[in-house]
């Protein structure tokens, strides 16, 4: 849910609720008042009522005293003493032709030793409708205000969030080994100027550790690659030595064969620290037909002693811009990948297809396909590699603009479209 | 034939003259380029080992020197950093050679002696021992004068052996210097073993003495 959407979804649950709790009790505490006030206004009748009593002298007086007042009823009492009392009784009204509610003060007084029973009655429509009507309009009123309210809040939001959201897209495309560095917009807002300045410094400072990280490999490997010469060389110095044992000679042979390891491991992660410095920048126009023909050539002695057929089908070949070096490597080590993991007198198909590029081979599904592309993943410690060899596969496809795509189907399938 | 090693690591220098002593080389070690500049204009040499980083200089300034003296000197760059740029540079700059550290010392030599057959080329550009007659140009070898066929693989495995004659030269370094960058694939050295057969078999049916020794558990040896 967005920042802004929630809060203003915060407002609009409290103003609703404002809204339908107040309206009510507004209603309420309302009709209460008026209610007081027509108590008042009818027992004001009766006090009035009560001082012209002394002048009312005849029945007469009386009935013209009720037909003036027209609020003034009165009637014979049934019984006695009759005391004060305030109720709501529905009265059909002569002048609205309807049964409407009436406010009634019931009372009694004696006029010539007869008594009498006093009805005064106030029409609560008129009330009723001006009570409605006020809160009616201090509901609308309310109901403005908030949507007003809502709708400023939200346009500020907006124009205040601004810088937020700018750095936060600006964010989003950073790319590490892309962007030297990134400028946010500057923003008058404190929060903000410190955010902004807070994400400079940050990236600043994981720059720095990208480059010096990326730097150490490839220094590291530099400065490796002599011990190592001396190391080799110092061995096939001492192959060189008058009666060698067996045990001696397995020994020597044994440190060779990891040094080499050692050499070819160092070799590829050199090679990767300079694809990711992009050191290899130069680009040729490629027939990807004819590089492959190159490579199987390459490893035709492994193809022949491992008894694997390999079929090469070309179809409307494209042309690819792309590094010659980085091509070769793309190309030789996907080929002595699947050759590597194949079965014997099996059958590794290759196909070029416009611009792109299937490779298909036998073998046993990986265990964590998701993770072939990452460094030193090795699927099997049984045939020898050093687990760079597809991670190299995959920085050359990000640097050279290719995708690479593998699948498992009964059979591993690279697919890498240039 | 003299060879300069100029190389600022002293044991790995020291490492490449006593491997080339053992051809019978004359060797002089320079560990600064100062050093080599001094050898280089005061000797005439039939190879130079130039490491390209030196502490007191980059290796490509005394290749450039040497061309500016029009020195006829083969040189082979020496190069920790394995890159494209110093390789095209240096090829460019008139070197003959790269060899990326760490390289094998069997790898040197043949390097070494196939400049030193160029530059010393005479009209028959031939190596013969005995019996046995390579012409490196034709890429034909007899025996008593009848054609051994080889193969590719065969014929630089051969190669290979005799330039670093009379020394152990291991199946790593072999396997490396047969399938380049294809020796990644297996730590695997079967398909040396099928090639050194055939090539001991061809030579031995073509009356050939038998010249490369097997050195048990270690690699071979061209003896002559």
């Amino acid at each position: 849910m967005r920042l802004l959407r929630r809060t203003v979804r915060n407002f609009i649950v409290y103003a609703a609720l404002l809204l339908f709790v107040c309206t009510p009790l507004y209603y309420l505490a309302i009709q209460q008042l008026f209610v007081e006030e027509m108590e008042e206004e009818l027992l004001h009748h009766k006090e009035n009522f009560e001082k012209i009593v002394p002048k009312i002298t005849t029945e007469n007086d009386l009935h013209l005293y009720e037909s003036i007042n027209e609020e003034f009823r009165l009637k014979e009492a049934t019984r006695w003493p009759i005391a004060d009392s305030i109720f709501t009784i529905e009265l059909y009204d002569s002048l609205e032709q309807e049964v409407i509610p009436f406010r009634v003060l019931r009372t009694g007084i004696t006029l010539q030793n007869r008594n009498y029973e006093v009805i005064i009655s106030e029409s609560v429509v008129g009330s009723q409708d001006l009570i409605k009507a006020i809160v009616a309009i201090q509901a609308s009123l309310l109901f403005l205000l908030l949507l007003g309210f809502i709708l400023i809040n939200r346009n500020l939001s907006k124009v205040i969030w601004k810088p937020f959201y700018t750095i936060l897209e600006k964010l989003k495309q950073y790319q590490i080994d892309k962007d030297l560095s990134i400028s946010l917009p500057k923003s008058n807002i404190t929060e903000f100027e410190d955010l902004r300045i807070a994400i400079e410094q940050l990236l600043i400072k994981n720059r720095e550790a990208y480059v010096s990280q990326k730097e150490f490999t490839e220094n590291a490997s530099h400065e490796l690659q002599t011990p190592l010469a001396v190391f080799r060389s110092k061995l096939e110095l001492l192959m060189q030595s008058e009666n060698i044992t067996s045990e001696q000679a397995e020994l020597i042979s044994d440190l060779l064969t990891a040094t080499d390891r050692i050499a070819r491991l160092n070799k590829n992660l050199l090679l990767l620290s300079k694809i990711e410095n992009n050191q290899f920048p130069s680009k040729q126009k490629l027939l990807i037909s004819k590089a492959v023909e190159k490579t199987i050539e390459l490893y035709q002695g492994t193809i022949s002693e491992r008894k694997i057929k390999v079929s090469l089908s070309v179809d409307n070949e494209g042309v690819v811009a792309a590094n010659p070096t980085l091509l070769e490597i793309l190309l030789s080590n996907l080929i002595s990948n699947s050759l590597k993991y194949s079965p014997e007198h099996s059958e590794v198909s290759i196909s070029i297809d416009n611009k792109s590029l299937h490779l298909i081979n036998p073998g046993e599904p990986f265990k964590n396909p998701e993770k072939i592309f990452q460094r030193f993943n090795r699927e099997s410690r049984v045939v020898q590699g050093h687990g760079l060899g597809l991670a190299i596969v995959k920085e050359i496809c990000d640097a050279e603009g290719f995708e690479i795509v593998y699948s498992f189907n009964s059979a591993h399938s690279f697919q890498v479209q240039f | 034939m003299k060879i300069l090693i100029i190389e600022d690591e002293r044991e790995l220098a020291k490492s490449m003259m006593i491997y080339l002593r053992q051809e019978s080389y004359v060797c002089e070690m320079a560990y600064t380029a100062q050093e080599a500049l001094e050898k280089i204009l005061l000797h005439e040499y039939d190879c130079i080992l130039l490491d390209i980083t030196l502490p007191d200089g980059n290796g490509l300034e005394i290749l450039d020197r040497l061309k500016k003296e029009d020195k006829s000197e083969g040189v082979i760059i020496i190069s920790a950093k394995n890159s494209l740029d110093d390789k095209i540079q240096g090829l460019n700059l008139g070197a003959d050679d790269y060899l990326a550290k760490p390289f094998h010392l069997s790898e040197m030599g043949a390097r070494i002696s196939a400049i030193i057959r160029r530059k010393r080329f005479d009209g028959n550009n031939t190596i013969s021992f005995d019996d046995l007659t390579i012409d490196l140009i034709g890429k034909v070898t007899t025996v008593k004068n009848k054609l051994v066929d080889l193969t590719r693989k065969e014929y630089d495995l051969l190669l290979f052996l005799i330039s670093n004659k009379n020394r152990v030269v291991s199946k790593n370094a072999i396997a490396e210097h047969l399938s380049g960058d294809a020796a990644d694939v297996f730590d695997n050295f079967d398909f040396i073993y099928a090639h050194m057969k055939n090539l001991k078999k061809k030579l031995c049916e073509a009356g050939s003495q038998d010249s490369i020794k097997t050195v048990y558990g270690l690699g071979y040896k061209f003896e002559a």
